[in-house]
């Protein structure tokens, strides 16, 4: 997946804008809902974050990206949903003994980021940062101090 | 032996093990190794160093009342374990990569190969950074000081020079690899007391559904001492009393993006020794983050189980909540909790110790010409930590006011600026040094604008805290400034600085 130089300014735009959003439907009393703003501003980072020399590496944005982004995004709306469904009540049924809405917190906002994003960047380091990029990546840093070596 | 007795020793075996460790640990005699521990340390001690650093007395004391007074409402910035893993996507490999293209023994040398040796955003960033961590030592000493005063009833100026009379000898002797190799210790005690509380919350307590049929059973409890606790159901679901969804915005951004902010997560990334063990790193600090912060939030439940179920009374101050939780669960767990929220405490207070030391004798003093050969820095670099250490000591102990007032700045204060100047700035080409300069100018002023107003008792509005309005300014003015500002001849990067990006 390309994500060149331009593609980099159109999410930097993205964050600006979203912070702002952020901010604005907070004070409008919208919190809940700038909350999926939030995912979209961390989720623009990550991308670049990802990025080496203007792509993406397919397998990188399915896992650990777009699998955190999913588990995530469950977990938010199910956070949401049971909250405002049960209020100050009981809720009807209980989840692993948990209230419903703690049940998506813990599974899909803490244990999926755990296993989605830890995990799977642990799985796939070689991808992140595989020795080959790392030491051409150090060739340029050295050939550019040979240069001015030669210069001198 | 009496109980007492029994738990200063811990404290202090705590400590002696501390000293050893961080005296044991010296390392390096060069700059770089001795203030930054650059390129020197594998992954498992890298993150346990940043889980120990990151969870400060304040997850476990205030987190602790957070929780009994608000329910789950604060477990969203708890739950952050896989955001080191996040912030070494978004910049983990890049920090480490300058370190290639040039000496960097702290953040204000990253700052410098990255702007060109712009003095105004290394000199104003720094600022901001040091402002920041000099409160949270100032915060964690404070911390420190008021366990023993509510434990023992000691002098705090007496407790507070001993204890963190220890934590500045082993950083002066060590430098930042003691600080980091005694972070790691106090973060496997973190941790493995964190495994002790999991299992007595749900074989004591009877877990979640204890909680949650004692709450729904007693949701408004009088106490004998005549204090009133109001509880609901709703404090068990996500958000706890977080009815307008403020909190929990703030929370993700907090964590997600706020991780990558912290000087505890930037300074290990240019400490790992292997660029690619960075995701170990990362997995091993969500693991022991997550036991540790886990416990930390069911500390606060257990205390509203205990508090529902008439087992002790409605609190009169929310934030002793973790001592009551300890009396009632005898003296062995009192022991382990303690000595687990001393070594959140000192852990944090060393690494904010040795990176405001490092701050002020080598970035800020280099903006004004002001630098020193090797040996000369080193000595530089203890006198800061011996002096602030001092000052730490000596405001934490007699000036409670202005402990409150540092109280506001800290992880936000952080952000405000390394969001801009490092998150943003370490991946796009574009960000200009006029974009970053604004950012770091309008940072410095705005946190002390904002302390201000907090002093003044202005209500930010919107439940937002004041942090998010900084924050959101800098981040989209930085992006604003640099797209108007941005002169392909000044602003082109080197070949080396965009490989970093490009790596």
């Amino acid at each position: 997946m390309k994500l060149d130089s331009k593609r980099v300014d159109h999410l930097m735009i993205i964050i600006a804008l979203g912070w702002v959003m952020v901010i604005a439907m907070t004070l409008a009393g919208k919190g809940f809902a700038a909350m999926y703003v939030s995912v979209v501003i961390i989720s623009a980072h990550m991308l670049i974050g990802f990025s080496h020399n203007g792509t993406i590496n397919r397998k990188l944005f399915a896992n650990p990206f777009l699998s955190w982004l999913i588990t995530f995004t469950v977990g938010i709306v199910g956070m949401q949903y049971f909250a405002f469904l049960y209020g100050d009540m009981r809720p009807s049924f209980l989840i692993l003994g948990m209230h419903p809405s703690y049940f998506f917190e813990l599974c899909f906002y803490w244990l999926a980021g755990i296993l989605t994003i830890s995990l799977g960047l642990y799985k796939r380091r070689d991808l992140w940062l595989s020795e080959e990029d790392w030491n051409h990546f150090l060739s340029i840093v050295n050939s550019e101090e040979d240069e001015v070596k030669d210069n001198e | 032996m009496s109980e007492k007795v029994l738990i200063v020793a811990s404290i202090f075996v705590l400590l002696l093990v501390s000293f050893i460790i961080g005296v044991a640990s010296k390392r390096s005699t060069s700059v770089q190794g001795f203030i930054g521990s650059t390129k020197m340390f594998g992954p498992l001690i890298t993150g346990l160093s940043s889980t120990a650093a990151m969870v400060s007395g304040m997850i476990m004391v205030g987190g602790t009342a957070g929780i009994y007074l608000n329910g789950n409402a604060l477990s969203l910035s708890a739950f952050l374990s896989c955001c080191f893993a996040v912030a070494y996507i978004l910049i983990g490999k890049r920090m480490r990569a300058i370190a290639e293209i040039g000496e960097v023994t702290s953040l204000g040398d990253v700052i410098s190969l990255r702007y060109k040796g712009n003095n105004i955003i290394k000199g104003f960033t720094c600022a901001v950074l040091f402002i920041g961590c000099f409160a949270y030592l100032i915060t964690q000493i404070a911390a420190g000081t008021s366990l023993f005063s509510f434990l023992f009833g000691w002098p705090p100026l007496l407790t507070s020079s001993v204890v963190f009379g220890v934590v500045i000898l082993y950083v002066m002797i060590g430098g930042e690899s003691a600080g980091i190799l005694s972070q790691a210790f106090q973060g496997a005690i973190i941790v493995s007391v964190g495994v002790v509380l999991c299992v007595v919350f749900f074989w004591k307590f009877g877990g979640f559904s204890g909680v949650m049929e004692a709450v729904a059973a007693n949701p408004v409890v009088i106490g004998s001492n005549g204090i009133t606790a109001n509880f609901s159901p709703r404090y068990l679901n996500a958000f706890g009393a977080d009815v307008l969804g403020a909190k929990a915005n703030t929370w993700i951004l907090f964590s997600f993006i706020g991780v990558a902010c912290q000087p505890a997560t930037l300074t290990r990334m240019y400490a790992i020794k292997e660029p690619r063990d960075l995701p170990y790193a990362g997995l091993v600090a969500a693991i022991t983050q997550g036991i540790a912060c886990f416990s930390a939030s069911i500390l606060g439940l257990c205390v509203i189980y205990l508090v529902a179920t008439g087992e002790i009374n409605p609190l009169a101050v929310p934030d002793e909540a973790i001592w009551h939780l300890a009396d009632y669960l005898g003296i062995v767990m009192n022991i382990l909790i303690v000595a687990s929220v001393m070594a959140a405490i000192i852990s944090s207070a060393s690494m904010y110790l040795s990176t405001s030391s490092s701050l002020l004798s080598k970035d800020l003093l280099s903006c004004f010409n002001i630098k020193f050969e090797d040996k000369k820095q080193i000595q530089a670099y203890r006198i800061a930590i011996a002096v602030l250490g001092l000052i730490g000591i000596v405001v934490a102990s007699t000036n409670s006011e202005m402990v409150i007032t540092l109280g506001f700045l800290g992880w936000g204060t952080l952000m405000t600026v390394n969001l801009p100047v490092f998150v943003i700035g370490m991946v796009w080409k574009r960000a200009t040094q006029k974009g970053m300069m604004f950012a770091s100018v309008s940072a410095f002023v705005l946190n002390i604008i904002s302390l201000v107003l907090n002093q003044c008792g202005f209500v930010w509005p919107g439940g937002l805290p004041w942090y998010m309005y900084v924050i959101a300014f800098t981040t989209v003015s930085c992006i604003l400034v640099s797209f108007l500002t941005y002169d392909e001849k000044k602003d082109r990067l080197d070949k080396k600085l965009e490989a970093v990006i490009d790596i």
